[in-house]
C-alpha cells in the first residue's frame, strides 16, 4: 500500500451518454486516501454509473478516472487487485459453492488472508458446501462481502450494498466498513439510499443529481452550511418568501420552513431581505438536506 | 385492457422485432425472386439456406431461455410468473406463436420457393415437425431439472429423433400420418411444459436437495490456484467447457447401445474381405461426424437469443477480476480447447471399443467366414499404410473442425450480441453458397473459376475484417505486437496444416474402403491444390478468434 498517495480516487471531467441521455455530466470528484466517502443521490442520478467507471466497468467517454494512482480500464490487474467491490445485485456465480467461491477469488489477490476469510465466513454463518443459488439474498450479500474484504483491499467500493436487506445484514455491512476504516489508511466509497447509514460512517459526502455533483464536502462542513429555519411573515401569503439559498419550502400562511444553504452569519440578513423573521433555526439531518436538495432546482449549488 | 395472448406475443415480438422483420423480409425476398422471370431457380433455392439461420433464430427466441440452461431452474422468463395469468396460458401463447411462425415459414418457402418442378418438397409433415421441435425444446428448457446438464443431452436426442422420424421415415408412414404423430408430440410437450412452468412458479426448484446437504458436511477449504489465469480457466471449464465432453460421453454411450443388440456381420463394401458388425459399419462414420456437429451447436452461435447471450456474456463479478480482457478471453478459448481434447479422448476410447468387436474375414471365393478377429487387427492387416495414414489425418481434421466449431461460437457469447454472429455467418457462409448457386445456375454447373471467384471474395471479406480486428486490438492495447505476431504465425501454421491435410485426404481418395468406413465424404475428386488452399484459408478461423478479446473488452466496459 502506498501511504504517500493523497487521493484514492480522482475523477476529472467525466461525462457519459447512453444514447441521448446524459448520465454523467462533467463530473469531478476526489476521494482522499483513508476517508469514507458516502455517495448519495436519487434513483437514476448517476451513482452506479459513476461507480462503474471507478471500477473500470465502463470506459470514460470523456474525462479521466484514476484509482489508487492507476487507470482501472488500461491496467485492471494493477488496480482492481487492490480494490474490493460489492454491488446491490450481488451477481455471484450461482453454480459455485461457497468454498469454490473462496478458492476462485483468492487466486486473483496476492494479499488474500485465508484466516481472515474463514473467520468472516464463520461470522456470517456461511456453509462451505452451500451452493450460492440456494442462499438467501442476505446470505449472498454476506458471501460477496466476505470475498470483497478477505484480501484487505486498499479501497472498498460498495454500490447500494444494503438495498433490500434486513437490519442484521445491514449491520454486518456497516461493521465491514468500520472494520475497513480501522485498518489504517484504507478508503471506502459507498453509495446508499439509507442516509442514516451514510451519516453514521462517512466523513465525506458527495451528492449527485441528474449526473452532476451537487456538493462534495466533509459531513461536518455540509451540516454546518445547511440550516433548517422557520420564518414568520408579517402577513399571510400563498407563496413562500423569496429567500436566496432556500432549497424548498413547507408551510402556509405566515409560517414557512425551509432548508437553507449558506453562511450562518448571513441568515438574518437574508431573512430580512425577504421581509421575514426567523422563529426557529437548527441543523438539519442529512436526510432533510437530501430531500431538500432533491426537491430543489438543479441550478442550486452548494456554496 | 389488452388480452393475455396479445401481451405475451408483444413481449417477444417487441424485443425481437428487428430479427423477426429480417426473417420475414428474407422470406418475402426469396418468394419475390422466385416469381421474377430470368432468375435461376438454383440461386433462389441455394439462397434459402439463410432460412436455416432464420428458423434457428425463431426457435431460440421462442424458447426464451433467459435463465442459464445449465442451471436447475426453469428457463421461462421469471418476471412473467407474477402475472395474473394461468400457467397454461403462459405456456400456450409462446408455443403457439412460435409454432405458427415456423409452420408458416416452411409452408411459404416449400410451397413458393422450393416446390418447383422437378423438386417436390413435402409441406404437411415438416410444417408440423418444426412446431413439434420447438414445443419439445420449450418443454425441456422451461422445466426445472435437478441435473441440468441432462437438458443438453435430452435436447440433442430429441432433435435427432424428431428430425430423423420425418426425414428418414423409418416406419414408412404416409405424410399425413407423420403430421399426426408430430401433433401428438406437440400435445405431450405442451402438457410437460405446463407442469414444468407450474413447478417453477411454485419455486420448487430452489429446495435444497439431500445431496446438497451431504456435500456441505464433507467439504474442506482448498488452497487457491497457482495463478489468476488458472483460476479463470477453472471458472470457464466449470461454467461451460465441461458440457461438451459430457455430451460427447452420453452420445458415445447411446450410440453404443445398439451394438449390444446387433450381431449381423456384413461386408459393407464390394470386394472388401472384412465383415464387421453391420451397425458398426453403418454408424461409425456418423458417430465421428456427430461430434463436430454437436460442437457447432454447443459452440454458442446458433441458438442464443439476445437475453440469453447477455446472461452468458460477462457478469460484473467476473468483469471486475484483476485480469486483462485478453487473458479472460484466452481462458475461455483454452477451456473449449481442453473440452474438445477430452471429448475426442472419450470418442477414441469408444471407437477403440467398437473396433475391438470381432469381425469376420470372408473367403471371397467360397463366401464362407473363415475366421473372426477384432476388427482393429483386421483393419491394420488388410489396409495399406497410406489408407491408415489417411484415416488418421481425417480424424485429426475432424478434431480441428470440432475445435473450430467450438471456439468460434464464443464470439457471440463473449460479445453478448448474437446478432453480430448471425450476420457474420450469413455473410461469410450463406453468401458464398448463394453465389455459387447463382453462378452454377447461370452456366449449368459450378466450374473452377466460379469457385475461385466466390471463395476469393469471401476470403477478401475475411481479410478486411481481420485487418479491422487487428488494428482495433492494437489500438486498444489488448494484445502486444509480439502476441499478435504469434497469433498470425499460429494461424498460418494451422491453415497450412489444414491445406496439407485436405490434400492428403483428397488424394487418398474416397474410394478407399477404410476411408468409406469412417465416413469420409466424397468431397472433390477434381479439387485442385489451389481450391484446397482457398478452402483451408476459408476454414481456418481468425477473425472471430482474434475478435474474442475485443468483444469481451467491449462487453466488459459497457461501451456501445
Amino acid at each position: 500500500m502506498e501511504n504517500s498517495r493523497k487521493e484514492a480516487v480522482e475523477v476529472a471531467g467525466l461525462s457519459r451518454h447512453f444514447g441521448s441521455k446524459l448520465a454523467l455530466d462533467d463530473v469531478s470528484l476526489t476521494v482522499p486516501a483513508g476517508s469514507v466517502m458516502g455517495l448519495v443521490g436519487e434513483n437514476g442520478a448517476g451513482k452506479t454509473t459513476l461507480i462503474k467507471h471507478v471500477m473500470g466497468l465502463m470506459s470514460p467517454q470523456s474525462g479521466t478516472v484514476r484509482v489508487l494512482g492507476g487507470d482501472p480500464v488500461r491496467d485492471p490487474r494493477g488496480v482492481l487487485s487492490r480494490v474490493g467491490y460489492l454491488t446491490e445485485e450481488v451477481d455471484l456465480p450461482a453454480w459455485m459453492r461457497v468454498h469454490e467461491l473462496m478458492r476462485y477469488t483468492q487466486s486473483f489477490y496476492g494479499s488474500w488472508d485465508a484466516e481472515y476469510a474463514d473467520k468472516l465466513r464463520r461470522e456470517f454463518g456461511l456453509d462451505l458446501g452451500a451452493k450460492l443459488r440456494t442462499l438467501s439474498k442476505g446470505q449472498r450479500a454476506r458471501a460477496g462481502l466476505m470475498v470483497a474484504l478477505a484480501y484487505r483491499p486498499e479501497l472498498l467500493v460498495l454500490d447500494e450494498p444494503s438495498s433490500g436487506l434486513d437490519p442484521i445484514v445491514r449491520r454486518d455491512i456497516l461493521g465491514a466498513i468500520i472494520r475497513t476504516i480501522a485498518d489504517e489508511g484504507r478508503t471506502v466509497l459507498f453509495s446508499s439510499h439509507l442516509l442514516s447509514e451514510v451519516e453514521q460512517v462517512s466523513d465525506r459526502v458527495a451528492m449527485i443529481r441528474a449526473g452532476r455533483i451537487v456538493f462534495c464536502d466533509t459531513l461536518d462542513a455540509i451540516k454546518e452550511s445547511h440550516f433548517r429555519i422557520t420564518l414568520r411573515l408579517e402577513a399571510p401569503s400563498l407563496q413562500p418568501p423569496r429567500l436566496i439559498g432556500a432549497l424548498g419550502w413547507n408551510g402556509e400562511g405566515c409560517e414557512w420552513t425551509t432548508v437553507w444553504c449558506g453562511e450562518s452569519t448571513q441568515i438574518e440578513a437574508a431573512a430580512a431581505v425577504a421581509g421575514a423573521k426567523i422563529v426557529d433555526q437548527a441543523y438539519p439531518s442529512l436526510d432533510e438536506i437530501f430531500v431538500a436538495r432533491v426537491g430543489a432546482p438543479p441550478s442550486v449549488e452548494h456554496r | 385492457m389488452r388480452s393475455v395472448a396479445y401481451s405475451l406475443g408483444w413481449n417477444v415480438v417487441q424485443r425481437h422485432r428487428l430479427g423477426l422483420s429480417l426473417f420475414a423480409g428474407g422470406m418475402a425476398a426469396l418468394v419475390g425472386l422466385r416469381q421474377l422471370p430470368g432468375v435461376p431457380s438454383g440461386a433462389v433455392v441455394g439462397g434459402s439456406i439463410w432460412l436455416l439461420f432464420g428458423l434457428l433464430y425463431v426457435v431460440a427466441i421462442f424458447t426464451q431461455p433467459e435463465a442459464d440452461i445449465t442451471a436447475p431452474g426453469s428457463g421461462y422468463p421469471n418476471h412473467l410468473f407474477v402475472l395474473p395469468v394461468r400457467t397454461r396460458e403462459l405456456v400456450l401463447w409462446p408455443m403457439l406463436y412460435g409454432g405458427a411462425i415456423l409452420a408458416a415459414g416452411w409452408v411459404v418457402v416449400a410451397g413458393l420457393v422450393m416446390n418447383q418442378p422437378p423438386t417436390v418438397a413435402p409441406i404437411l409433415w415438416p410444417a408440423c415437425m418444426l412446431p413439434a421441435v420447438l414445443a419439445s425444446l420449450q418443454a425441456l428448457f422451461w422445466t426445472p431439472m435437478r441435473f441440468p446438464l441432462a437438458r443438453v443431452m435430452i435436447a440433442l436426442v430429441l432433435l435427432a429423433s424428431l428430425i430423423y422420424f420425418g426425414a428418414g421415415n423409418p416406419l414408412g408412414f404416409a405424410g399425413w400420418a407423420l403430421a399426426v404423430v408430430y401433433l401428438g408430440v406437440i400435445a405431450v410437450a405442451y402438457t410437460v411444459a405446463v407442469s414444468g412452468v407450474a413447478l417453477a412458479r411454485r419455486s420448487a426448484q430452489t429446495v435444497r436437495s439431500p445431496r446438497e446437504a451431504s456435500v456441505s458436511r464433507q467439504v474442506r477449504l482448498k488452497p487457491g490456484f497457482n495463478s489468476p489465469e488458472r483460476a479463470q480457466f477453472w471458472y470457464e471449464w466449470r461454467r461451460g467447457g465441461i458440457v461438451f465432453p459430457i455430451v460427447a460421453l452420453v452420445v458415445c454411450l447411446l450410440a453404443s447401445v445398439p451394438l449390444t443388440l446387433e450381431h449381423t456381420p456384413t461386408s459393407p463394401f464390394r470386394d472388401w474381405p472384412i465383415s464387421p458388425n453391420v451397425y458398426l459399419a453403418v454408424y461409425l462414420g456418423g458417430l465421428l461426424r456427430a461430434i463436430p456437429f454437436i460442437a457447432w451447436i454447443l459452440g454458442g452461435a446458433v441458438w442464443i437469443s439476445g437475453a440469453r447471450a447477455s446472461a452468458l456474456s460477462i457478469p460484473a463479478f467476473i468483469a471486475m477480476r484483476p485480469l486483462s480482457s485478453a487473458a479472460m478471453a484466452f481462458a475461455r478459448l483454452k477451456s473449449r480447447l481442453f473440452g474438445a481434447a477430452v471429448a475426442f479422448t472419450i470418442l477414441f476410447v469408444c471407437i477403440f471399443v467398437w473396433l475391438m468387436l470381432p469381425a469376420t474375414l470372408l473367403d471371397v471365393s467360397s463366401v464362407q467366414p473363415t475366421s473372426a478377429h477384432p476388427l482393429l487387427g483386421m483393419l491394420v492387416r488388410f489396409s495399406a499404410p497410406r489408407e491408415l495414414a489417411v484415416a488418421a489425418v481425417y480424424v485429426l481434421l475432424l478434431f480441428g473442425i470440432t475445435l473450430r466449431n467450438l471456439v468460434v461460437g464464443q464470439f457471440a457469447s463473449l460479445s453478448g450480441r448474437p446478432a453480430i454472429a448471425y450476420a457474420y455467418m450469413a455473410a461469410v457462409y450463406a453468401g458464398p453458397v448463394m453465389a455459387l448457386s447463382l453462378l452454377g445456375a447461370a452456366h449449368t454447373g459450378v466450374n473452377q473459376s466460379d469457385w475461385y471467384l466466390v471463395f476469393g471474395i469471401a476470403i477478401l471479406v475475411k481479410a478486411v475484417a481481420a485487418q479491422a480486428v487487428i488494428s482495433a486490438l492494437y489500438r486498444r492495447r489488448l494484445l502486444s505486437v509480439r502476441d499478435l505476431l504469434i497469433m498470425v504465425g499460429v494461424w498460418c501454421l494451422t491453415a497450412f496444416g489444414f491445406f496439407e491435410a485436405f490434400k492428403f485426404v483428397v488424394s487418398g481418395g474416397s474410394r478407399q474402403d477404410l476411408a468409406r468406413l469412417i465416413g469420409y465424404i466424397d468431397l472433390q475428386h477434381s479439387a485442385t491444390p489451389g481450391m484446397l488452399l482457398l478452402m483451408a484459408i476459408f476454414w481456418t478461423p481468425f477473425v472471430r478468434l482474434a475478435a474474442a478479446p475485443l468483444m469481451l473488452e467491449t462487453n466488459r466496459r459497457g461501451a456501445t
